[in-house]
């Protein structure tokens, strides 16, 4: 298919659905009721990347790029859900019987998900869950204690790492869920984070039901799986989304800031005025060639280095502008806005640096998997989890 | 210098993406063959100041004219064909007035308006038969407009030149010496015979064994102007410089890189591979960081400054001090990573840092050009 029929498939079809003056879909009355989403699913545009029997168009990614460049000529959005980890990790490792199942429902609707992974006692080494799934009548019963969730009580469907069997070692006896979450058994308590925010929470699992059918992948290789949705929550973090504000859309822009409060006539604050936004702009155009290369069939090393970059390019843009703001910096609140914003992300950028992987693990796996220098020593390794300290203690 | 709106800044490359890799493997390969660390020791040594086989050899290939203009007798390749030689040539150490030659002295040159000098000059230097080279800065070296130590005058028809410019490279090894000096206020550029009178090249004791350069005094030096090769030919040609020093940077950057992780790969200590180490562990992954950014910023410089893209300002001074800086930390940290081998004058890392830390200054220093990122910035963001 060239590019050009493919431009012309998709204006035929926002043609007969997107009203172009008002710039949003025509109404939902003319087709009998059915939303956007819908007409996106029915239409097949809510994933072109994906394969045809899943519901896609088997596109490239160059591809892709075309059909999203006429939505968006429009003002409308397409390809929504391509780096979303729940979709991503079920379309990879899901049963055919569950992705008809839950695929559909979830491109027409884009319910919320969650991830219910790291534990009080698995953050770093998240092999060491203690979290138990246990065999009942058609499916598992679940019990144990989850940490850093978002999204958990928005969430109809949780990620979930749990333990099958405790006699086989840490990473061997793991296995990966999709669990729903609005059942009895699972209590969501918001956690009182440094930045003042309650963005993520505890999840306490007692005794949940998930159904047979909700497996990822074969019992007890559970961490395998989690490593496919692992990738993709790094490649998201390692794109920048960690230093947005809720509620806010754009990251604090150094440059514009620096423009604000004067410094940009102060040579020793250029110097990390510049440092700051190139290490961010780096990061984009290693980016942009790992996608270029990887479009061309070469694997690229790059993507792994996203998040740790990242991480820099936010506790650097912290350190510039809390230079710039001065004293000023020593406030907060509603009536020193821009301290507090800047504050708040001096605070925040320690969720990428920790979450989704620290940088110090980030480090370890580049240079493992990269670079290919030999792996950290794991005295429990080879243990039955049973008798390994995180269970005696 | 200011872009003016509406003219093509773009420089079209004759070569397709197939030929410039074809052209880049096949340096590599002979760089592999005749410019190795033995090849880099042995001119190291010599009086010369370069491999004069092996620029021949490049001459032969066509490479010492690699972005002159077909008509004149080169390969009419643009930014990103420098580009990628220069990742290789870096690799290599190489010992060669590649730079200073082929990319410098043709490149004022072709961007001149001088059809005579061109027609003269430029086939020659293309073809690696007589090397070239640019005296960009005074003493200072701080290779800004305000630091060119060298003004001409003029008696009669004729013109002289009087003052010093230092840090030329390949200075003392050049047959042709284009001077950039101040005639009416204005920057210049001239065609000087380093062996004429009136003029001193003094060859300086460097750091870096690999690159030499020399101080030049002049003192009432006859000399020809070069028409049409004042600051606007001059910041172009400077642009082609920045992107191919870049390229140097990144590849000289990844190869250093490379040997250091293949050493802690087979260096044992405590019965194991030091490369199982934490602490080495997590400095590689960092110094992989700064590779591939350097490597993204030079090519993407080289591929904006081709197409004349209005972002092409900010991508070429981005690459100039990243590039620099990355070169720089890789190189120092590979010392320190490799240990007490690396502490020998036998053993490469040295001469990678050396290298490194000329290359830092060359053409400008990273402070120079993280200022001249941020004005490029605040004018795309006006």
């Amino acid at each position: 298919m060239t590019d050009q029929e493919i431009r012309d498939e998709v204006r035929a079809w926002l043609d007969a659905n997107w009203d172009r003056e008002k710039q949003q879909p025509k109404d939902a009355a003319m087709f009998g009721g059915k939303g956007w989403r819908e007409r996106m699913f029915d239409g097949g545009w809510a994933e072109v990347t994906w394969p045809v029997e899943w519901y896609g168009r088997g596109y490239t990614n160059a591809q892709a790029k075309v059909v999203d460049k006429v939505f968006a000529e429009v003002g409308a959005r397409s390809g929504e859900f391509r780096t979303n980890i729940f979709a991503n990790t079920l379309l990879t490792a899901g049963t055919d019987e569950l992705k008809r199942t839950l695929l559909p429902e979830f491109l027409k609707t884009g319910f919320f998900s969650c991830l219910l992974y790291s534990e009080p006692g698995a953050g770093s080494d998240l092999a060491a869950v203690r979290t138990r799934a246990d065999r009942v009548e058609g499916g598992w019963r679940v019990t144990g204690q989850k940490v850093w969730t978002s999204g958990a009580a928005q969430a109809d469907y949780g990620l979930l790492l749990a333990r099958t069997d405790w006699d086989k070692p840490k990473h061997k006896g793991l296995s990966f869920f999709l669990m729903p979450m609005k059942q009895d058994g699972v209590d969501v308590r918001p956690l009182h984070q440094i930045t003042d925010e309650r963005h993520f929470n505890e999840v306490f699992i007692d005794g949940a039901f998930v159904p047979e059918a909700n497996l990822l992948g074969p019992e007890n290789e559970g961490w395998k799986i989690l490593q496919t949705a692992l990738a993709y929550e790094r490649l998201i973090m390692g794109e920048g989304v960690g230093g947005r504000r809720e509620g806010t859309t754009k990251a604090l822009d150094v440059l514009a800031v620096a423009r604000e409060r004067g410094a940009l006539s102060d040579p020793a604050l250029r110097q990390k005025i510049a440092q700051a936004l190139a290490y961010r702009q780096l990061n984009d155009l290693n980016l942009a060639r790992a996608k270029a290369e990887m479009s061309q069939g070469t694997s690229s090393p790059i993507m792994s280095l996203g998040k740790l970059a990242m991480s820099r390019i936010l506790h650097g843009d912290a350190a510039v502008m809390t230079a710039i703001l001065g004293a000023e910096s020593l406030l907060n609140g509603p009536d020193n806005k821009l301290a507090d914003d800047v504050n708040h992300l001096a605070f925040k950028a320690y969720m990428t640096s920790i979450g989704g992987g620290s940088d110090q693990i980030q480090r370890n796996i580049i240079s493992e998997r990269v670079l290919g220098l030999p792996r950290e020593m794991e005295v429990d390794r080879d243990l039955p989890f049973r008798e390994s300290r995180a269970v005696r203690g | 210098m200011p872009r003016q709106s509406g003219v093509d800044e773009s420089i079209r490359s004759n070569l397709s993406p197939e030929e410039r890799s074809a052209i880049r493997d096949s340096f590599a390969r002979l760089l592999a063959e005749r410019g190795t660390e033995a090849d880099v020791r042995r001119v190291m040594d010599s009086e010369q100041g370069y491999d004069a086989e092996l620029w021949s050899a490049i001459g032969e290939l066509g490479l010492a004219g690699l972005v002159t203009p077909v008509e004149y007798g080169g390969a009419g390749g643009g930014p990103e064909d420098i580009e990628a030689l220069m990742e290789e040539a870096g690799a290599a150490l190489l010992c060669a007035p590649l730079l200073s030659s082929a990319v410098l002295a043709a490149g004022i040159l072709a961007n001149s308006t001088d059809q005579a000098a061109k027609a003269r000059l430029l086939p020659q230097i293309a073809a690696g038969e007589r090397i070239a080279t640019v005296a960009l800065t005074g003493e200072k070296g701080l290779w800004t407009a305000d630091d060119v130590g060298v003004s001409a005058g003029r008696a009669g028809e004729a013109w002289r030149l009087d003052g010093v410019a230092s840090y030329v490279t390949h200075g003392a090894q050049a047959d042709i010496l284009l001077v950039v000096a101040r005639a009416d206020g204005q920057l210049a550029t001239f065609e000087v015979d380093p062996r004429g009178s009136g003029v001193t090249v003094t060859p300086l004791v460097t750091l870096d064994w690999t690159q030499p350069m020399a101080k030049i005094a002049f003192a009432g030096a006859a000399a020809k102007p070069i028409q049409g090769a004042g600051a606007e030919a001059l910041e172009k040609t400077l642009d082609l410089a920045r992107v191919a020093l870049a390229g140097e940077q990144a590849g000289a950057a990844r190869r250093v890189f490379d040997y250091t992780i293949d050493y802690l790969k087979t260096r044992v200590q405590f019965g194991r591979p030091i490369g199982g180490f934490q602490a080495l562990k997590h400095m590689a992954a960092d110094l992989l960081i700064e590779v591939e950014s350097a490597t993204s910023a030079a090519r993407q410089a080289a591929a904006a400054l081709a197409r004349g893209s209005a972002n092409a300002p900010v991508l070429v001074n981005l690459a100039a001090f990243a590039c620099a800086d990355a070169y720089s930390e890789v190189a120092a940290t590979s010392v320190q990573m490799h240990g007490g081998i690396a502490f020998t004058w036998a053993h490469p890392a040295h001469l990678y840092l050396r290298r490194a830390r000329a290359d830092a200054r060359l053409l400008g220093a990273s402070d120079l050009y993280r200022d001249r990122y941020l004005s490029a910035l605040e004018m795309a963001n006006d």
